[in-house]
């Protein structure tokens, strides 16, 4: 009995949002980005689309940190007592709700009505599945230039062990062939994914080459209908990689226009996580104590000349290893602090 | 090594020969075509020849007719739609395929040039064509043996019975009569099913429903006029059917409008009409987007589901109009639309749209008959009844007031009421003295709990102590 109450826990019963490290970095890196929209368009005319949950915490620092003040949140749970919690934890005014799967959802909102861009970010806690390239075809099809659009979806390694799910004992190759078939239909796997093992490494480029697809597919069939300077162009900017409780994967990017190109060429720069092809960019957040914390942010960043030599040797008298000190400054301005408080 | 010399001294050395064979047309062409797909085609000729001449009043076609009749031995068309002028005749009309050069008008249904030529070559070896025009008529007598066994292989032309007569004729006056004798197998013996008449009447009543709608008369083998079947939406206040337009560089516009209707399963389904002229519908087929899919926690496939009684409700009307009918998605044989045109490959996306958000609708007037649900708590079905009678109206009529429909479909979702899960809800009636007297022996103040208390009683009696 005890068992099935727990899997019948909603979502955001089973995690603290906030508390995810990695999530929260990934939250921190996209405020960034989306602040820099702000050379195409003031940061105003942007609305956010995501999945809220009961903590709103991507909601929080989007409206605080960047002044967007158009918010909504999907929310699948659909019961009369979620949705009372959901709406009690609704932190600012300004945060519609709509209730209800994303496939629903999406199709009903007033896209043409509105004047304003959009960032939609649709963090899937689910596989990469069939009914989530409708997802992609509505939100491509619908929003405007200048747009980002982003995707996170789990890319665990199917268990083969799991004698429910593989009652025919199939090897770990084809038990996880046979899984990806069955989410996003076998017509959708590029044909190098026939020869994978689908572990972890494989599942973050063969993933993000789908939904890579996808997009594209998605872009073609907007850009059929339209003329020439209202044609569009996906860029992609994220392909992050990150585990707090399972493995996730984040593509996506912003769509623009040829007269928008020049401006979407450059305004990402110096933005290291950014990603525009295959080449995953893996979030991992070292276990580090304050101290250490405090002792790797006084050399960081690494400066040039004669600094940096000095920094080196502060650095190698901090007792953790090089890749843990090697992660630590690829997501240092993003590194969550966590304190007990009384709010 | 000697060179080899073309025979005609005056001929290219390096001529390849590329003309068609007569064979092509007569054998080939309409190999892929049904009958009625070909006298859809004159059909379609003779409405564009109507709305030609009653170009001042588009909407009133009550002028004109077709009567089409056949039997065994023969097949005959006649409309009083204009007829063909001489010179178009003779330059143009009895040309396989469309000069270049030649404009068929704005708006048309006709376009690719062939389809008067392909139904001869379809129905028989004998064809007699008579037109009277506003400014000439003439006679058209066609042997297809003949035309097909020309020693000379490259005079394909054919030729009127006598010089035509430069004469005016009174609109009224004015037809296209042709007759076709000598039939081909496929047309002697279709042409003696009752079926497939009946099937040409229902296909050429639909197709152009529009333009039997402004009033013209369209005669099968019947003095009595085909009738335009209605093509419906409920529209009130409740269900609001969305709409959405859209204009291409190409010239080509399309507009939708989506809802439900009464729950038929053989008129669910999308309508694409163009230039007036259905062309396909209704459809349920992945054509327009009823692809289908793995359901996965409830949703389903990268389009809509695949088309079954909880969609019976649902209709889709696509209009695509364009003066240059070239630039219309559809295929030649006009039954057909073509799916990889890039117009149709974005019309569809926002189809898929837009039936979704008549999907939920469906989706929970099916759940709120789930379990047993009583009829009386069935909300949403109530609503969606009482709309079926009195609020379907003709597409016509909704669209003219297309500028108030929202653009994203809308009914009370507020009623939906279904069944708690693992719960059946019981109803019944008693008489009130006798429930009263039920409600103080429990010690509640409602019906409701009455009856419950009564239920919990006995189940704890009577089942919970065996």
């Amino acid at each position: 009995m005890e068992a099935e109450v727990i899997l019948e826990k909603k979502n955001f019963e089973r995690i603290n949002y906030s508390l995810r490290p990695a999530k929260h970095i990934e939250r921190k890196m996209f405020c960034e980005t989306f602040g820099r929209l702000s050379i195409l368009d003031n940061i105003k005319n942007y609305r956010y689309i995501g999945m809220g949950s009961a903590y709103f915490s991507d909601y929080s620092l989007f409206h605080k940190a960047l002044g967007i003040n158009k918010l909504l949140s999907i929310e699948g749970e659909n019961d009369i007592e979620a949705k009372k919690r959901i709406k009690f934890n609704k932190p600012f005014a300004c945060i519609d709700i709509e209730f209800g799967w994303t496939d629903k959802i999406l199709p009903k909102l007033p896209w043409s009505k509105w004047n304003e861009k959009s960032i939609v970010w649709l963090d899937y806690v689910d596989k990469l599945k069939e009914w989530m390239f409708s997802d992609i075809d509505t939100v491509l099809f619908n929003v405007k230039a200048g747009s980002v659009f982003i995707i996170s979806v789990n890319i665990e390694e199917d268990d083969e062990t799991d004698k429910k799910a593989n009652p025919n004992n199939l090897s770990s190759k084809e038990f996880r062939f046979k899984m990806l078939s069955e989410n996003v239909g076998k017509e959708s796997i590029p044909k190098r994914g026939y020869e994978m093992v689908l572990n972890i490494e494989d599942n973050k480029s063969i993933i993000r080459e789908i939904i890579d697809t996808a997009f594209h597919s998605a872009i073609r069939k907007r850009n059929s209908g339209v003329s020439e300077p209202e044609k569009v162009e996906y860029k992609q900017l994220f392909n992050l990689h990150y585990r707090d409780s399972a493995d996730m994967l984040t593509v996506g990017g912003i769509i623009y226009t040829k007269n928008q190109k020049e401006k979407v060429d450059e305004m990402f720069e110096h933005l290291d996580f950014i990603r525009d092809d295959d080449d995953c960019f893996s979030i991992v957040v070292p276990k580090l104590t304050y101290r250490e914390i405090h002792a790797l942010d006084k050399v960081l960043p690494h400066i040039r000349g004669k600094e940096k030599k000095k920094g080196k040797s502060e650095l190698s008298k901090i007792p953790q290893s090089p890749i843990d000190k090697k992660n630590y400054a690829s997501i240092y301005r993003y590194f969550p602090t966590f304190a007990e408080t009384n709010l | 090594m000697a060179k080899h010399k073309p025979e005609g001294q005056n001929e290219d050395p390096n001529k390849i020969v590329g003309i068609p064979s007569k064979a092509l047309f007569i054998d080939m062409l309409v190999k892929d075509l049904s009958l009625k797909d070909v006298i859809g085609d004159l059909v379609d000729n003779s409405v564009d020849a109507a709305n030609k001449m009653a170009a001042h009043n588009k909407t009133d076609l009550s002028k004109f007719s077709i009567r089409i009749s056949f039997d065994k031995t023969h097949f005959n068309i006649t409309d009083n739609c204009g007829g063909i002028e001489e010179e178009v005749a003779r330059e143009y009309a009895f040309k396989l395929g469309k000069p270049k050069d030649y404009s068929q008008g704005k708006h048309t249904i006709g376009q690719f040039g062939i389809g008067m030529k392909r139904a001869f070559f379809k129905l028989g070896e004998h064809i007699v064509v008579e037109s009277v025009a506003l400014n000439s008529d003439f006679n058209v007598t066609i042997s297809v043996k003949e035309w097909r066994e020309r020693v000379n292989e490259k005079d394909w032309d054919f030729k009127f019975d006598k010089t035509p007569n430069r004469k005016k004729h009174s609109l009224k006056d004015t037809k296209l009569k042709i007759d076709v004798t000598q039939l081909k197998n496929d047309a002697k013996n279709q042409f003696n099913d009752s079926q497939f008449l009946t099937d040409l009447q229902n296909e050429i009543a639909l197709e152009h429903l529009f333009a039997i709608k402004k009033g013209l008369k369209i005669y099968i083998n019947s003095e009595k006029p085909l009738e335009a079947p209605k093509i419906t939406l409920i529209s009130d206040r409740d269900f609001k059917p969305s709409y959405w337009s859209h204009s291409f560089p190409n010239g080509l516009k399309v507009e939708i409008i989506t809802g439900i209707s009464e729950d038929k399963g053989d008129e669910g389904g999308w309508y694409i009409f163009c230039n007036e002229r259905l062309i396909l519908g209704p459809d349920t087929t992945e054509v327009t987007g009823w692809k289908g899919g793995k359901s996965q926690g409830g949703k389903e496939g990268k389009e809509m589901p695949k088309y079954h009684d909880q969609y019976f409700r649902f209709r889709g009307y696509v209009f695509f109009n364009a003066d240059d009918s070239s630039k219309l998605p559809w295929t030649t044989s006009k039954t057909g639309i073509d799916k990889d045109s890039p117009e149709y490959i974005f019309t569809k996306t926002q189809m898929v749209l837009m039936a979704k958000q008549v999907k939920p609708l469906m989706d929970e007037i099916k759940k709120e008959r789930e379990r047993e649900n009583p009829t009386s708590e069935r909300l949403l079905n109530k609503k969606v009844e009482e709309a079926t009678a009195k609020s379907v109206k003709e597409v016509f009529t909704v669209l003219q007031n297309k500028k108030s429909l929202p653009i994203v479909y809308t009914y009370p979702p507020k009623l939906f009421n279904p069944a708690p899960k693992g719960d059946t809800k019981i109803s019944f009636s008693k008489p009130t003295k006798e429930v009263k007297k039920a409600k103080e022996y429990f010690g509640v103040d409602n019906p409701h709990d009455a009856g419950s208390s009564a239920f919990d009683y006995f189940y704890k009696n009577e089942i919970g102590k065996k």
